[in-house]
């Protein structure tokens, strides 16, 4: 984003945790990655370094050269600290790379937020009027604010620029990739900072009422890396992600541990309103491309299961269809006999389903024998599991249901799907659909537009080869 | 008594009641004893003998269905004793052949010889629970246990023993099994 939406959306960030608004223009502080330019977003978007850039723009901001405006007392100022450091760069024995690094880091941190003096002086005026409260121009002291201002930065960045947040753990780069492959992105890039689109995107997100929320700013702190690593394309590992956190807490002086829950939340909310804000403006053209379902390619040998997704990566948080819908489809491809264990990334559809005779079972391969006998017993069963329930289903998938040919759906929700999930759920997720073609069970991953082909698609193979057949079920595919 | 002469006992007084007999010795030696088409010999999955015959119990609430357990199988799958009792069928009847030991692979001994297995189904909620251990106590108890309503368990106390080599592997393919049983059970294809 441009600086005066950083300012605007890191006031909002700061008054919902009711820090000092002053502290937006800690928000401002990675444009000193204008030079060099050839490490445009790489020196001051990176979490590790963010600490070093706190405490020179803590020093810097609210001195008394600064706040008179004087910048050549501030440039001789910023050169008797160089040289100081410098002097104990002489002394630093060569072998020590990592005290070499510290202090480099801290002189171009200096170096770089006073000769960018004036600029962030000018932003720090035109800001006060943007937002409209004179406390945003008089530069704020705490260093929690500033750190919750500064986050801000790169957390809102991720929209316009993919950012290598957690250099030097991990290189790979945060972005909303998914989102991107759903809007017309040139023209985003292109036309989202015209005078007309960001004005009227700064005021629609600026009046959101979600900002009420009222927010812990540690648990914020938090909130703001947490995304950062899900949103990265491969995953940042989560150790990356973590020793993140904890370097940068223990800089604050926080050492208990913070429970974010509520500032995760709103920042999920936060981020599908932005989302949802710019598709709005920049919807991708469609095209009359007729939608092919991989129910419709001819077989090439039935013991090969059909392959996993489509090349395109899907939406982010799809609308999906209802509980209702879904049961209502289910139904009519004739599935009468419902049993599995709860998974959350269905929930809705449980419910639903206890009011249609659901057979709860206590463990997942129970249910695959419990949908057995329902199919001995005349019935077309569907088992509902989560994919971590697959694993604990082999043996009674492979020494029963395949290997008495019991034709039946497993419904499986997909946790850790893309690798963003708690840890518990990521090397599953990464395996599920391995395991299936390992037990050369067929099965294709619900795509929101064409779930009522891929139900009769389950319901016909499965008879037609009286096997088991699987649909994988995303997050956010059923609500 | 041994779990042949147990399963012989049970066969005899069974009419058109289905059967799912867990896997090893207890499918070969119902097979042997009385083969029907209303018996579902489970010869892998072990422990799941008992959530087939709840599927099955609840998809067709007017044919009773044994389940012949054995205490290793029940041992693998105690979740399916407060399932059953959950769901409740009335026209589930749980019959555990318990000889202490896995009798299939050579005798190794279970739990259930210090773990009474019928008062975890008690505890469960099973409406009928009964234990024997001679075989007039099974015949005198049998009419009980098909006659009452369910979910019934029985556990048959047994001495370890079979006629290993004589008793055959179930000769029948998985999907013949499947298949028959579906053709009485449910009347369709």
């Amino acid at each position: 984003m441009d600086w005066g939406t950083h300012a605007i959306l890191a006031t909002k960030l700061l008054k919902s945790c009711g820090l000092d608004p002053g502290a937006a223009i800690y928000a401002s502080l990675p444009i000193i990655d204008r030079q060099p330019t050839h490490y445009h977003g790489v020196y001051a978007h990176t979490l590790d370094n963010f600490r070093d850039f706190l405490d020179v723009a803590l020093e810097v901001f609210p001195s008394g050269e600064f706040t008179r405006r004087d910048f050549g007392a501030l440039h001789d100022r910023k050169e008797s600290a160089i040289q100081e450091l410098e002097a104990h760069l002489d002394i630093l024995p060569v072998s020590d790379e990592k005290g070499w690094h510290l202090v480099e880091r801290k002189i171009y941190a200096l170096r770089r937020i006073v000769e960018e003096a004036p600029v962030f002086a000018h932003h720090l005026e035109m800001a006060a009027t943007l937002v409209g409260d004179p406390q945003v121009g008089r530069p704020g002291t705490d260093r929690l604010a500033a750190a919750v201002s500064l986050l801000s930065h790169p957390y809102f960045d991720v929209w316009i620029n993919p950012i290598q947040f957690f250099l030097p753990d991990c290189a790979f780069a945060s972005a909303r990739w998914d989102f991107w492959t759903a809007i017309d992105f040139m023209k985003f890039r292109g036309e989202f900072y015209r005078e007309e689109h960001i004005t009227r995107f700064r005021a629609q997100i600026g009046e959101h009422p979600l900002w009420n929320t009222p927010l812990e700013p540690e648990p914020l702190v938090k909130s703001l890396i947490i995304p950062m690593g899900d949103m990265a394309a491969p995953t940042v590992p989560y150790e990356a992600v973590d020793w993140g956190i904890r370097r940068f807490l223990r800089y604050l002086g926080i050492d208990q541990y913070q429970r974010a829950i509520k500032e995760i939340e709103f920042c999920h909310r936060l981020e599908e309103e932005i989302d949802r804000l710019i598709l709005q403006d920049f919807p991708r053209p469609t095209f009359a491309a007729p939608v092919v379902t991989r129910s419709r390619r001819p077989q090439m040998d039935q013991t090969v299961p059909d392959r996993g997704r489509p090349a395109a990566r899907p939406q982010p948080r799809a609308t999906g269809v209802t509980a209702h819908e879904f049961v209502r489809l289910l139904m009519e491809a004739g599935f009468d006999f419902f049993t599995g264990v709860p998974c959350s990334l269905m929930k809705g559809l449980f419910t639903l389903l206890a009011e249609h005779g659901y057979v709860q079972a206590a463990r997942e391969d129970a249910a695959v024998g419990m949908a057995t006998g329902a199919y001995l017993g005349g019935k077309q069963p569907v088992v509902l599991m989560q994919n971590s329930g697959l694993g604990q289903s082999l043996d009674s998938l492979s020494s029963l249901a395949l290997l008495y040919r019991i034709p039946c759906l497993l419904l499986i929700g997909w946790r850790g799907y893309g690798g963003k999930d708690a840890p518990e759920h990521l090397l599953t997720g990464q395996i599920t659909p391995t395991l299936l073609e390992t037990l050369r069970i067929p099965y294709q991953i619900l795509e929101e537009e064409t779930i009522p082909q891929a139900i009769r698609w389950a319901a016909d193979r499965m008879k037609q080869d009286r096997t088991p057949v699987a649909l994988l079920l995303r997050k956010g595919i059923v609500t | 008594m041994m779990r042949e002469e147990a399963i012989q006992v049970i066969l005899e007084r069974l009419d058109r009641e289905i059967v799912i007999a867990a896997n090893g010795f207890i499918s070969r030696e119902t097979m042997v004893a009385r083969d029907r088409t209303e018996n579902f010999y489970m010869i892998g999955s072990m422990g799941l003998a008992p959530s087939i015959g709840l599927g099955l119990a609840l998809s067709r609430p007017e044919r009773r269905v044994v389940v012949l357990d054995g205490d290793g199988n029940l041992l693998m799958n105690l979740g399916v004793l407060p399932t059953a009792s959950f769901h409740a069928p009335p026209n589930f009847i749980h019959i555990v052949l318990d000889n202490s030991a896995h009798g299939s692979t050579g005798n190794q001994p279970t739990f259930s010889a210090k773990v009474p297995l019928e008062q975890m189904a008690k505890a469960a909620g099973y409406r009928l629970v009964y234990r024997v251990a001679r075989r007039e106590e099974l015949e005198a108890v049998l009419p009980l246990l098909l006659g009452g309503p369910g979910p019934a368990f029985l556990l048959v106390q047994l001495e370890i023993g079979d006629r290993r080599e004589e008793i055959p592997r179930v000769s029948l393919h998985p999907e013949a099994i499947a298949a028959r049983l579906r053709q009485v059970a449910a009347g369709s294809d």
